[in-house]
């Protein structure tokens, strides 16, 4: 268990120093800054701007605005106001209603189109907001020490119960049963350092 | 299954949490729920995240960078020595961030000079030609083609546009009418009023129908300025 422990703050230490060492990049505009914040967030980044406009090409589209204004406001970036995954969500949600609005009145594909489409802007903005939220706590899941994620990935997303968990993964009941503990209280301490 | 027999409190709570327990054992430990308030803490705290992830879309399960994702076999010997299995690579969609490293290359201005200058030396010339003439403003012997070098790789020559002026840049955009611009490459021209840039493009570039040069003012937003010097149709 204290071998579990060291790992974890190893792994944490290590994903600070990522972030560090990418807040730097961004703040002096480093060419490496965009690949860095590729690595680190463009997945949930496109999965998130591709659940907000229900088209995956628009959402690339306008995942790379998004990183252009990163990196181009990366100066200006304050980790004191909020922590550098919601500050580039947040642009990706600004940048993702930018094209919702601008498609309102013309929507190009009514079959990808998403429902968001149907409501007014405020509706739109509800649920912009919901999936943003959502795609925060899945980038979260990329902070965890990989074998937590693993544990939450095989319980949430593979519906396995515990139990299934320790046979497939030849885990001690009591260990799945702890470190899943373990694995809940850690994202709940990075949703409480990204709360506004 | 129930998992009532698990010795420490810990234990029960995640089969707490997560509906494992039968109904006898769900009785037994709100019973003690009721009694233990640093019990009842825990649960407080960990139950909005329980529900947080049942609420996670399935895709956000499927695009977790490979970090998180370990193969069956690397995911089992993760789970058993908490360690990493797997070293993290690019996602797929690389060209973004070779891209936008470009982009950021050039507008920075570090080392443009000599992307610029390999670009002029380098002699790989296949690839139709797109040829883009004056639009709006710009001199009247502006011009500039693009080629493509490369799979997904284009390259771009301009001659005869005004020095950069401080404070500006200029910038290619592949257009497809108002509602779909996106920037490829920012670039800096010099007193020889010559620039030749290789720029990564998407994917589905050939979505796009024109190639797009525009005066871009630093600070003035990431989008198109609407001052555009040069323009051609990609066909």
């Amino acid at each position: 268990m204290l071998h579990d422990v060291d790992d974890a703050r190893a792994q944490s230490r290590r994903a600070q120093r990522r972030d560090r060492r990418l807040i730097r990049a961004l703040r002096r505009q480093d060419p490496s800054a965009i690949a860095q914040l590729q690595e680190r967030h463009g997945a949930m980044l496109l999965g998130y701007l591709t659940g907000v406009l229900g088209d995956r090409a628009t959402a690339e589209d306008v995942l790379q605005v998004t990183l252009t204004e990163v990196w181009q406001r990366g100066p200006g970036y304050d980790p004191a106001r909020a922590s550098l995954l919601t500050w580039v969500m947040m642009i990706a949600r600004s940048r993702a209603l930018d094209q919702l609005r601008r498609r309102v009145p013309e929507p190009h594909d009514p079959e990808t189109a998403t429902t968001l489409l149907d409501r007014d802007a405020s509706g739109a903005g509800t649920e912009v907001d919901a999936l943003l939220d959502r795609w925060q706590v899945a980038a979260l899941l990329t902070q965890l020490p990989t074998a937590e994620a693993e544990l939450l990935r095989l319980r949430f997303y593979r519906g396995l119960t515990q139990r299934e968990i320790a046979a497939r993964t030849g885990l001690p009941l009591g260990t799945v049963k702890m470190r899943m503990v373990q694995a809940l209280d850690r994202l709940r301490t990075l949703l409480d350092e990204e709360a506004p | 299954m129930t998992d009532d027999r698990s010795p420490t409190p810990d234990a029960d709570l995640s089969s707490y949490l997560l509906g494992e327990l039968d109904a006898g054992a769900r009785a037994r430990f709100e019973h003690r729920l009721a009694e233990d308030a640093d019990l009842r803490a825990q649960v407080e705290r960990l139950a909005p995240v329980v529900t947080r992830l049942y609420e996670l879309p399935e895709q956000a399960w499927e695009v977790l960078p490979p970090s998180s994702q370990p193969s069956k076999a690397g995911s089992h010997a993760a789970l058993r020595s908490g360690r990493r299995a797997w070293l993290p690579s690019l996602p797929a969609r690389r060209w973004v961030a070779g891209g936008l490293a470009a982009v950021a290359l050039l507008v920075a201005g570090a080392g443009a000079g000599a992307l610029l200058e390999r670009g002029r030396d380098s002699s790989v010339t296949r690839g139709p030609e797109v040829a883009l003439a004056p639009f709006g403003r710009a001199p009247a012997g502006a011009s500039a083609n693009a080629r493509m070098v490369a799979p997904n790789r284009m390259r771009l020559s301009v001659e005869d546009l005004p020095p950069s002026p401080a404070g500006s840049y200029y910038e290619a955009w592949l257009l497809d009418g108002p509602g779909r611009v996106v920037p490829v490459a920012a670039f800096s021209v010099g007193p020889d009023r010559r620039a030749v840039v290789e720029v990564p493009l998407p994917a589905a570039a050939d979505r796009y129908r024109f190639l797009d040069i525009s005066l871009q003012h630093v600070g003035a937003g990431t989008a198109h300025s609407g001052d555009s010097l040069l323009r051609g149709a990609l066909s």
